[in-house]
């Protein structure tokens, strides 16, 4: 588990010492904001399938690279996405919103 | 390339099959110091075609992917026998217990949890291949003939009528020999079983010492044996054959000084390799040793086989 931070202050990886991995955490920061882009878009056409597709992919990702944080957060709107109930939308747009927070703030 | 060759290979291949371009760079960059080839595939019926191309030493293989994913892949890398003992190791969510189960029921050795712990995905690979290449140990080590360490009866009957097959598409030569020790029976008798095997083990060692590392030898059965010369036509078998008779007549048993050991051989070849059929092939060269008794042992007996031969004789 990652300790509590502020919001706004910078999400490292944890594996940002480690040689093997500091081109690929860079990569992923810099497709960092293409996956908000699409995430944000997704929520605004409450295409749900896409948007649990991109949180998916994200929960995967983040973990593997080092951003426990962005992952659990991506589980768990995953985990609702999937439990198929979407007339409450405001649930789901804090959660993406939530999710998105984190992303703005990963670092390599 | 065979499975014992794709682990033998100086650095065995891994097989990556995942629609995740994330995962294949993460494990790339997990793998990279392992002594390992990482192959990617991006989905299923990709990952499917690189495996029949270039069997891999072991496969990760994702589970949820689109069109083919991994349970079908899994089922069908389980249907090809050329596949089916490639050890796959399931790359899995944290959720998704009843998926792993699935998948070990369909032949998975393994899983894997993303994200990937480095030091569990490097213990678990190595694990996986240790035990894979101890199976094929066991598998080899059933069709080798404990007391001579050549091939056995069942390895011939299965490699036999591949070679033949192989060298009748490719048009190319072919020989077999069968050569078995004369009065054998009478050296048991007279010295014992253990100065029986002596003989039979230095009859293998001589066999050995004079074929190529193309050629098959087996011990057949009793005090017979088998070579399978790939790419050898008769005339050329013949020397080989003859070169391993002389070799034994010309030993000296430390059990039994003053007795020589003799082979008879039959020896049976063609230069284009006629016939798909090897059980008339393998007749052919019995006779052809029965001939090498009748005629006062200790000799070659050979002969050069075309299609109608074998088609009549058969």
């Amino acid at each position: 588990m990652s300790e509590p931070q502020a919001a706004g202050s910078p999400i490292y990886s944890e594996f940002r010492s480690d040689e093997d991995m500091a081109e690929l955490v860079e990569l992923f920061v810099e497709d960092m904001q293409g996956r908000i882009d699409s995430m944000t878009s997704a929520l605004d056409a409450q295409d749900w399938a896409q948007l649990t597709t991109l949180a998916h992919q994200l929960k995967g990702a983040s973990g593997g690279y080092g951003f426990g944080p962005v992952g659990e957060a991506a589980a768990k709107l995953e985990h609702t996405l999937r439990a198929g109930d979407f007339s409450d939308v405001d649930r789901l747009r804090q959660e993406t919103d939530d999710l998105i927070g984190l992303c703005r703030r990963v670092r390599a | 390339m065979t499975a014992s060759e794709a682990h033998n290979a100086a650095r065995p291949r891994v097989l990556v099959i995942d629609d995740s371009v994330d995962v294949h760079r993460l494990l790339r960059a997990r793998l990279k110091h392992e002594d390992l080839d990482v192959v990617s595939a991006e989905g299923g019926a990709e990952g499917l075609e690189a495996a029949d191309n270039e069997p891999p030493a072991i496969v990760l293989l994702d589970l949820s992917m689109p069109e083919v994913d991994g349970f079908e892949v899994l089922r069908r890398l389980k249907d090809n026998p050329k596949l089916a003992d490639i050890p796959v190791i399931v790359l899995s969510g944290l959720s998704s217990s009843q998926d792993k189960v699935t998948a070990f029921d369909l032949g998975a050795v393994d899983y894997i949890t993303k994200p990937f712990d480095l030091t569990e995905l490097r213990v678990r690979v190595r694990s996986a291949l240790r035990m894979s290449q101890l199976m094929l140990m066991l598998a080899q080590k059933a069709q080798i003939d404990g007391l001579t360490g050549l091939w056995n009866r069942a390895y011939l009957d299965s490699r036999w009528p591949q070679e033949v097959a192989a060298c009748h598409r490719h048009e190319r030569p072919l020989s077999l020999a069968l050569l078995d020790a004369d009065h054998f029976k009478s050296i048991n008798d007279l010295y014992g079983h253990p100065a029986g095997d002596k003989v039979l083990e230095g009859i293998a060692q001589a066999i050995r010492s004079q074929i190529r590392e193309s050629d098959v030898a087996c011990r057949y059965g009793g005090e017979e044996f088998a070579i399978l010369m790939p790419e050898t036509t008769t005339p050329e078998a013949f020397v080989v054959c003859e070169r391993i008779r002389q070799h034994i007549e010309s030993i000296t048993w430390a059990r039994h000084p003053e007795r020589t050991v003799t082979i008879s051989i039959g020896l049976c070849g063609a230069s284009k390799a006629p016939s798909e059929d090897a059980a008339a092939w393998l007749e052919c060269a019995d006779k052809l040793l029965y001939a090498s008794k009748q005629n006062g042992r200790n000799r070659v007996t050979m002969e050069e086989i075309a299609v109608e031969q074998l088609r009549t004789a058969g």
